[in-house]
């Protein structure tokens, strides 16, 4: 998309690779590889495996890939979605807010975002609310497995956590192959088809924002999500991280995130900071704010706040 | 007491509605459709309105009205000849989707928050002009304490288990 910073690596797997890809495919010449591979199957999984990095490539080639990904979606999911790639968008820096006094934990945002963005069933998801003991902030004294039975003492309350697009992200900096980064819009995303699967940065991120597919993806036809991008909620291969990306795919097209559209006490508030009447700025401005683990300075661009 | 305290967000009044009208850039996306005017005159046409609290018989008689805890009754809200239509403290006719101005005279510290995106839900988009939830969307007018909907059930593998 954008240029390409100088710097990226080129690891030598992919090299190897490309050495292999080209071998085989002078050799297979192209009659013969129709009539051994006539759903382009192989073809496919060969040309994913040369793929550059998403920010090397040109228009013409993300083109191919958009519809290489919606023809691997209709031959291993049995659907057929469409791919996109929206580009930033221009002059917005995308923020999030959570209102605590209003979150009462029903997990609606949790279901919304698996369904939008195609998360295996038998993953968790890219958001979760965890139940806090009263007074406490810390992440790891929060509970993920309540339900509407569990014995809450008074003053407890309910945390929404999902990636925090830090401005100065660990996990971005913990990627060996940067297959991970900040986009001018503000949301870290993650090229899929680069990432290596080391896992360094779901290590690295504070938050436990980042999951790894550990299996193929189990998705059923019927409930896909059909309009899919390439950073966003396009069905994932196996072996890659993965997390929320403010429902990427949506909110570059002037959409809510999944999460915001699902809550139904209004807790979740989405819009661009850089907009100076707009609601980020008034909270910023005139709630007392806090955000998750400032003192690691990865600088979220989440922020939460009560009424009072 | 509580009287009292509504006397005073009444004298809130003119400042409010001449706000109301300064609010018009506010959009409000109504979650459905209201109730619509002619629904009600069939038969509201030709009755005299009645102002005394009681017990309503048929076709309102499952309606509760919880609304204030006892102080406040239906023609604080409905017009009295036309109760399809709803009216401000100071007696401004306001159809139903406009309800939030209605709110505005006794509820005034939730309307600016409203208004600035902290209470309620933006809708539709981030950009552009601002399209509100209707506050009835989430506070039935008769009965307006809010009910969370059924929690859902944690996903099948729990994020506890990570990365
Ligand atoms: C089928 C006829 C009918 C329709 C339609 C109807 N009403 Fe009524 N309404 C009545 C009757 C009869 C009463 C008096 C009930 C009583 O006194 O027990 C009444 C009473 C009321 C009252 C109490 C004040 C008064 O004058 O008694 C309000 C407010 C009201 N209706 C509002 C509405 C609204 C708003 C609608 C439209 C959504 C509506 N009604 C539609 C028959 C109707
Ligand atoms: C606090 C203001 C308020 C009071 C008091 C009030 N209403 Fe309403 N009423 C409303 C609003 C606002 C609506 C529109 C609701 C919507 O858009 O969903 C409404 C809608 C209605 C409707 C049509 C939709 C429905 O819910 O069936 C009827 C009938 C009605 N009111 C009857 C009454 C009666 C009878 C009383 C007195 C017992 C009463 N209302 C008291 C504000 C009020
Ligand atoms: C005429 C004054 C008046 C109007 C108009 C009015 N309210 Fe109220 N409302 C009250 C009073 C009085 C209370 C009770 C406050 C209390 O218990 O402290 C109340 C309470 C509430 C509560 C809290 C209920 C609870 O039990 O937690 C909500 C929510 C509410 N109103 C919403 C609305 C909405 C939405 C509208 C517009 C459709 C509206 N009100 C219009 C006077 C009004
Ligand atoms: C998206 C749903 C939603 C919308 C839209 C909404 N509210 Fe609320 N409202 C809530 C929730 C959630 C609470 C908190 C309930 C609780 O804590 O039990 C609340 C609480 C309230 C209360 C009780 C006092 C308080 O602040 O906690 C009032 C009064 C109220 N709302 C008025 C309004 C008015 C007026 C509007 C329209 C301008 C409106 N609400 C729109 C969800 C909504």
């Amino acid at each position: 998309m954008s240029q390409t910073p100088e710097t990226l690596l080129d690891p030598s797997r992919r090299r190897w690779l490309q050495g292999a890809g080209v071998a085989v495919t002078t050799v297979s010449a192209a009659p013969l590889m129709a009539l051994a591979d006539p759903e382009g199957a192989v073809a496919d999984t060969l040309e994913t495996l040369l793929q550059t990095h998403y920010r090397r490539m040109s228009r013409t080639e993300i083109q191919e890939v958009l519809h290489r990904i919606e023809r691997r979606a209709e031959r291993e999911h049995g659907v057929r979605i469409r791919c996109q790639d929206p580009p930033p968008v221009t002059g917005v820096r995308f923020g999030f807010a959570v209102n605590l006094s209003k979150c009462k934990g029903l997990r609606h945002c949790v279901t919304a975002c698996r369904q939008e963005n195609n998360v295996s069933m038998q993953g968790s998801g890219n958001v979760r609310v965890l139940a806090m003991p009263p007074g406490v902030r810390t992440l790891e004294s929060g509970e993920v497995e309540y339900d509407a039975h569990t014995p809450m003492p008074p003053g407890s309350w309910f945390l929404p956590v999902q990636c925090q697009q830090c401005a100065d992200p660990a996990c971005v900096r913990a990627c060996p192959v940067e297959a991970t980064w900040r986009e001018p819009d503000g949301i870290v995303v993650i090229d899929y088809d680069w990432c290596i699967g080391c896992r360094y940065c779901a290590a690295a991120c504070p938050y436990w924002a980042r999951r790894f597919n550990w299996q193929k993806p189990h998705l059923s036809a019927a409930h896909i999500t059909p309009e899919t991008s390439y950073l966003g909620n396009r069905p994932r291969p196996v072996g890659v991280m993965e997390k929320c990306t403010w429902c990427i795919q949506r909110t570059r097209q002037g959409r809510m995130p999944a999460c915001q559209e699902a809550c139904p006490s209004g807790a979740r508030i989405f819009g661009d900071l850089l907009d100076p009447g707009g609601e980020l700025r008034h909270i910023l401005e005139h709630k007392t704010i806090f955000r998750l683990k400032e003192e690691l300075h990865t600088d979220p661009q989440t922020w939460y706040f009560t009424d009072v | 007491m509580r009287k009292i305290v509504w006397l005073l967000a009444g004298g809130m009044v003119v400042c409010l509605s001449h706000w109301g009208v300064a609010g018009s850039e506010v959009g409000v996306h109504l979650a459905g459709p209201t109730a619509a005017k002619s629904e009600c005159q069939g038969c509201h046409a030709w009755r005299n309105p009645e102002r005394t609290r009681r017990a309503l018989a048929a076709p309102h008689d499952r309606l509760r009205m919880q609304h204030g805890q006892g102080d406040l009754w239906c023609l604080d809200c409905h017009r009295a000849e036309q109760p399809g239509e709803l009216k401000t403290r100071s007696g401004r006719p306001l159809p139903y989707d406009a309800a939030w101005q209605l709110c505005a005279d006794c509820h005034p510290v939730q309307i600016t928050s409203w208004r600035s995106g902290i209470h309620g839900k933006r809708m539709e988009s981030w950009r552009g002009a601002r399209k509100l939830l209707h506050c009835p969307a989430c506070h039935e007018a008769h009965d307006p304490a809010w009910r969370p909907p059924p929690m859902h059930p944690l996903p099948v593998q729990s994020l506890r288990s990570h990365p």
